[in-house]
């Protein structure tokens, strides 16, 4: 037996998850998520193209009575539901998951408990929104969910709340794992991947995670405040109360508009990907295409109210937003020409991945061009909720996405199943899909031109709809035909394909030096990168200290799941780290919000609390010291010691981007009804008052202030975090004190539902600081002098910093607007809602804001 | 540029008769101005997707033809001319035509514009002439031609959006707000309208017909509909006004002039003038009539309207008198 073998076995000892049902149920490796993920969403890609089979079969012609209304608002609801949140985002997580870490040569991710999580919270959601199939109240509000007709009053049964539970559900899943994949990216790189020498698909995963900290929690916002006035009567979105229906509009598009480059990015990554390896050549311009990419992601944020150009904005901010719609043209057309440079450049290989995307560039294109036109505010005007946007966006999701999605998945099944697909098969998919689509969209321009409004469950006979529905159905079975065609290819592959070799394209990244499928452990010694294609180019000769740490981490030692850490920028050696191993419990937090969004659901407070104390434990539970952990090997005494933050710091700091993108967006809902509202506080209800308030933010503050001593000093470390705990405690005392004391009720009027929704916010990131802070206590106190601790206690000190920049936020908000809007009557003129004659609108002299 | 792309239009609606909706076939100044920012935008549009799919075409043809490694060629060139200059060359311009464009077509409401107000409710259209109380009028909204028009736009519930697509973009009806709608109307005809966000379960069923006509003839057309409905005709008309008021239409409908003073439905004070029933669902025919009152469930599934059980004789008398709100 070689060493090589003897370490073989070790590292895949280390690595294996457990045999059986307990093994499945606890797996954490970032391969069996991966596939979880793959498998899943394209199940639910299954679905949602059944849902879009008989939409389309009920428009074939005129009158039909194939589907009511009823069922058919309940099918386009969930078909774009299941395609956006459900097929889309976690098919590229998936595939994210699974081919990162080999890309960038790693073991796996750097919190695997949290993305077994996060699959477990996908999956949930996903059943919880389908379950209302069988319950019969299905959500039917359109994927956008538009208030009010999703309020209370116009939708009263439970559909909506399946859809908002279920989608929020799903949204921590993306949160959670776009948290993971960017530590995973930033921190866990092979020696010598700095980075400008990553993969362009990696790029797009950094950028398009980055936007989900950023954009997911915006919907997230908005879907918590629907609930609650879907509950509890808090009229955010009420008009007669103070609230606005367009306060959903923006939440909802500040996240939706991002989430198509969220979608789109790492489909072009994939593209990038494909190409390069397809015809053997680098990406032409990487730095600028690398470039193009972050670009996407800053500029996407700044186009959200295109999609309300028909909302009566003024003029001239829609015009503004239609030139920043536009600039989203160049870093598109860097990306395409790029492709087209290196297809220039190269021998393309027109094997099926290739085949897609030539029918990506083809389709992605026009669908480019038909948003530059949609983008055109005036244009706009006409097209907007017309079938002309349903085919724009289908050219764009469906050529700029899923084509790239079937590339991807075709070009990386050998090497994630061992099995090579028919070629064959693959490319009479591709011509089914290609033609298919296009004889199913390309009409839809015209109809949506020729009058055709969207969400229409039937047309007039005599409106002249009929021949370009009919053949669009007809185009529509043979997409739906070729997506079976290619489903079927790669089932029949993995069930008996031919054996794939390690590298069948001649790939030029570092997953194809792995083993098909690739061991539990991806490489035994972890590779060194000296460019960009690590497979084309020869292999750099690592230092010393680099050549020992690869060596140490060879040897797992019963030193655990140990990975390497390396600096953000250059992917030098930092750190050595262990990953938790196998467990249910991210399983079992998944299950205890699933009960707790339940209760919700059925209005059984009783269960929702049970719910909420089951997360609590489990929670608890999770953080305790992972078994079998232990910190810097003795075999790693001679390296020097981390120079940089733990990487649970940085998980943590992207977790609080991300939830202070929710307090965020409270506020902006908050701002926004101040502006527009008549009178906040309304009259009657005075300021708010201050004592309990203040007292309550000055424990927070404190509390933090002890928190940071604690972290300084060792000695008084244990005090201090009881103090801090006091003062947690004691400030949130204060909050229930004061909010239990209001003058208002909160579902009388949208500033008190407003004010108590912050105060809410703040109180939660208070209570969990206290919560923290047991962790970090149980910490100090078992294991005190454990690296483990320190970084505990790294991770408690940022968590209260954040404590007490919330609480000082919310405070001075909810104390200073009500004084300089005057109290009584303040805010906003009132304007436009003269119903002076009973039947709306202005009066003869009035204009418009 | 408007010839040329008149020309197209007619060309691609060829086979369209009179009254099939198109934003490429516009009745008046506004929906012209928008339907030739669409041809300029569709040429400029198919030139570059001609140009990227030759440069795809070149790539995939030398593929085949070339044996050999490719020379020192860098490529960057390209990337920088395709995917920075092309865009902005194209896009500049292209921009400022739309900037003028919507500037010509600010929504600004101006003071001699005709003033219309269009209430939108599940799943109708409430319309008002010159804020006048009386003349109400319901899913039928009457503009002069050459006169620039300003719709006054709210809802009662949720969001609605109000399009005629041969006239004008369209414009969200939302509750709490007015919004307005800015446009003229050159040749005159009838358009069918639809709402075009979705609002409920008869979405589809929320359209709407606007009739525009010589300003005279728009004149008379306000002043008859503020007029109150005339007596019953006939007895059986006078017969039919007693069911109306007795099986509960009166709790939901107007009859101007009549007891009948609810306000939950379309005011039916001028029923019989009107095209359309249901909120232009069907033709305003006897029989459509007569089914929409017993059963306006068997037409629009999921409307507000409950069904009226009313026995032959009586429905016989109703049709009497509906037939006769002109």
């Amino acid at each position: 037996m070689t060493v090589l073998e003897t370490r073989g076995d070790e590292l895949r000892e280390t690595w294996a998850s457990p045999p059986g049902l307990v093994g499945f149920v606890s797996a954490v490796n970032h391969k069996s998520i991966g596939l979880r993920f793959i498998v899943t969403a394209f199940a639910f890609l299954l679905i949602g193209g059944l849902e879009a089979m008989l939409i389309r079969t009920q428009l074939i012609r005129p009158e039909n009575g194939f589907l009511d209304a009823e069922a058919y608002n309940q099918l386009f609801t969930m078909h774009g539901t299941t395609m956006m949140f459900l097929f889309a985002v976690p098919m590229i997580e998936g595939l994210a998951m699974y081919l990162v870490p080999l890309m960038i040569g790693t073991r796996d991710l750097p919190f695997p408990r949290l993305n077994a999580f996060g699959y477990w919270c996908f999956l949930l959601g996903g059943v919880l929104l389908n379950w209302s199939f069988l319950t019969g109240s299905v959500p039917d509000g359109g994927w956008f969910a538009y208030t009010p007709l999703t309020g209370p009053e116009y939708s009263p049964t439970a559909g909506i709340d399946y859809w908002l539970l279920g989608v929020t559900f799903v949204e921590i899943a993306g949160v959670v794992g776009a948290l993971e994949l960017a530590v995973l990216i930033l921190r866990q790189r092979a020696p010598g991947m700095s980075l400008l020498r990553m993969p362009l698909f990696v790029w797009s995963i950094l950028v398009s995670s980055g936007m989900m900290l950023v954009a997911f929690p915006a919907v997230i916002t908005a879907s918590i405040l629907l609930e609650l006035e879907r509950k509890l009567g808090l009229p955010f979105y009420d008009p007669g109360a103070g609230g606005n229906p367009l306060l959903w509009q923006h939440l909802f598009w500040i996240f939706g508009h991002p989430e198509v480059y969220i979608m789109l990015l790492p489909a072009t990554g994939i593209v990038s990907a494909v190409v390069a390896v397809h015809t053997r050549r680098p990406i032409v311009a990487y730095e600028l295409v690398a470039a193009a990419l972050v670009a996407i992601g800053i500029i996407s944020f700044g186009l959200w109210v295109h999609h309300m150009f028909a909302v009566g904005i003024p003029v001239l901010a829609q015009t503004l937003f239609a030139v920043a719609s536009a600039t989203i043209a160049i870093p598109s057309g860097i990306q395409v020409f790029a492709w087209l440079a290196t297809m220039l450049q190269g021998r393309p290989r027109w094997s099926t991945p290739m085949l897609y995307v030539v029918g990506f560039v083809v389709t992605f294109v026009a669908g480019g061009i038909t948003g530059v036109m949609v983008a055109a505010a005036p244009f706009d005007w006409q097209v907007h909720d017309s079938f002309f946007v349903v085919a724009h966006f289908h050219y764009v999701l469906i050529g700029g996405v899923l084509f790239p999605i079937f590339a991807g998945l075709h070009h990386w099944f050998p090497k994630m199943v061992g099995r090579v697909p028919n070629e064959g098969a693959g490319r009479l998919s591709f011509l089914l899909v290609f033609v298919g689509f296009h004889i199913a969209f390309f009409p839809q321009h015209i109809l949506g031109l020729r009058g055709m409004p969207r969400r229409v469950y039937t047309y007039g006979e005599t409106v002249g709809w009929d021949g370009y529905n009919a053949v669009s159905t007809i185009g529509s079975y043979l997409l739906g035909l070729g997506v079976l065609v290619y489903a079927y290819n790669l089932w029949r592959a993995w069930r008996r394909g031919p054996v794939a070799p390690d590298d069948p394209w001649g790939g030029d990244g570092l997953e194809w030096s792995t083993a098909s499928p690739p061991e539990v452990y991806n490489f035994r010694e972890l590779p060194v990168v000296g460019g960009r294609a690590p497979r084309w180019e020869p292999a750099p000769v690592p230092d010393n200290r680099t050549a020992s740490t690869i060596a140490a981490l060879a040897a797992p030692d019963g030193g655990g799941r140990q990975q390497l850490r390396t600096t953000m920028v250059a992917a030098e050696p930092d750190d050595a780290f262990a990953v938790a191993g196998p467990t249910p419990w991210p399983l079992g937090t998944a299950v205890a919000i699933g009960i707790t969004l339940v209760g919700v659901l059925i209005d059984h407070a009783f269960l929702a609390a049970v719910g909420a104390i089951l997360v609590v434990a489990a929670a608890l539970r999770w953080t305790s010291p992972p078994g079998g952990w232990r910190a810097r090997p003795e075999t790693w005494a001679d390296l020097e010691p981390p120079r940089s933050r733990p990487g649970g710091w940085h998980g943590l700091l992207l977790g609080l981007v991300a939830v202070a993108c929710i307090g965020g967006s409270f506020l902006y809902a908050y701002f926004y009804l101040f502006v527009t509202a008549d009178g906040w506080p309304p009259s009657g209800v005075g300021s708010p008052g201050l004592l309990l308030a203040s007292a309550a933010v000055a424990a927070a503050v404190a509390g933090s202030v002890a928190v940071g001593v604690a972290g300084r000093r060792t000695e008084a470390r244990t005090p201090a975090l009881l103090l801090a705990g006091v003062l947690g405690m004691a400030a949130l005392a204060a909050d229930a004190l004061d909010v239990a004391d209001l003058r208002f009720s909160p579902s009388d009027h949208a500033y008190g539902a407003a004010f108590v929704t912050l105060r809410g916010f703040a109180m939660v990131v208070t209570a969990v600081g206290v919560l923290v802070l047991g962790v970090a206590l149980r910490a100090c106190l078992r294991r005190p002098g454990d690296p483990w601790t320190s970084a505990v206690m790294q991770i408690t000190r940022l968590f209260w910093l954040f404590v007490a920049a919330t609480t000082v936020v919310v405070w001075s908000v909810l104390q200073v607007t009500p004084r300089v809007s005057g109290g009584d009557g303040g805010g906003r003129p009132a304007t436009g809602s003269h119903h002076s004659l009973g039947i709306g609108g202005g009066t003869a002299g009035e204009l418009p804001r | 540029m408007r010839r040329l792309a008149l020309a197209a239009a007619t060309v691609v609606l060829a086979g369209a008769c009179a009254g099939e909706p198109s934003a490429l076939d516009p009745a008046g100044g506004t929906a012209a101005r928008l339907a030739d920012l669409w041809w300029l935008m569709l040429v400029v549009g198919s030139v570059v997707w001609v140009v990227v799919i030759a440069v795809l075409l070149r790539a995939a043809v030398r593929g085949r033809d070339q044996d050999g490694e490719p020379g020192a060629w860098s490529g960057q060139p390209l990337v920088v001319a395709g995917g920075i200059v092309l865009p902005v060359v194209v896009l500049v311009p292209l921009l400022i035509v739309v900037f003028r464009v919507a500037e010509g077509l600010s929504h600004e409401p101006q003071q001699d514009d005709v003033r219309i107000q269009v209430v939108g409710e599940q799943f109708w259209w409430r319309v008002a002439y010159n804020d006048d109380a009386a003349a109400v009028s319901a899913n039928e909204v009457h503009v002069p031609v050459g006169r620039p028009v300003t719709l006054e736009l709210t809802s009662v519930d949720v969001i609605h959006s109000f399009w005629v697509p041969n006239v004008a973009g369209k414009t969200d009806l939302i509750p709490g707000e007015t919004t307005y709608l800015r446009f003229e109307v050159d040749r005159p005809g009838v358009y069918r309208g639809f709402c075009a966000e979705f609002c409920g379960i008869q979405h589809a069923g929320m359209r709407l017909v606007l009739v525009a006509q010589p300003a005279e003839e728009f004149d008379d057309h306000v002043r008859r509909v503020a007029e109150d409905a005339g007596q019953p005709d006939s007895l059986l008309a006078a017969e039919g006004q007693r069911v109306f008021n007795r099986v509960g239409c009166a709790d939901c409908h107007a009859v101007r002039g009549t007891e009948a003073a609810g306000v939950a439905g379309p005011d039916l004070t001028h029923l019989a003038s009107r095209r359309t029933i249901g909120a232009g669902v069907v033709a305003n025919t006897r029989g459509n009539l007569a089914g929409w009152v017993v059963n306006p469930q068997g037409i629009k599934p999921g409307n507000h309207m409950p069904p009226q059980p009313v026995d032959p004789e009586d429905l016989e008398a109703l049709l009497a008198y509906l037939e006769g709100l002109e």
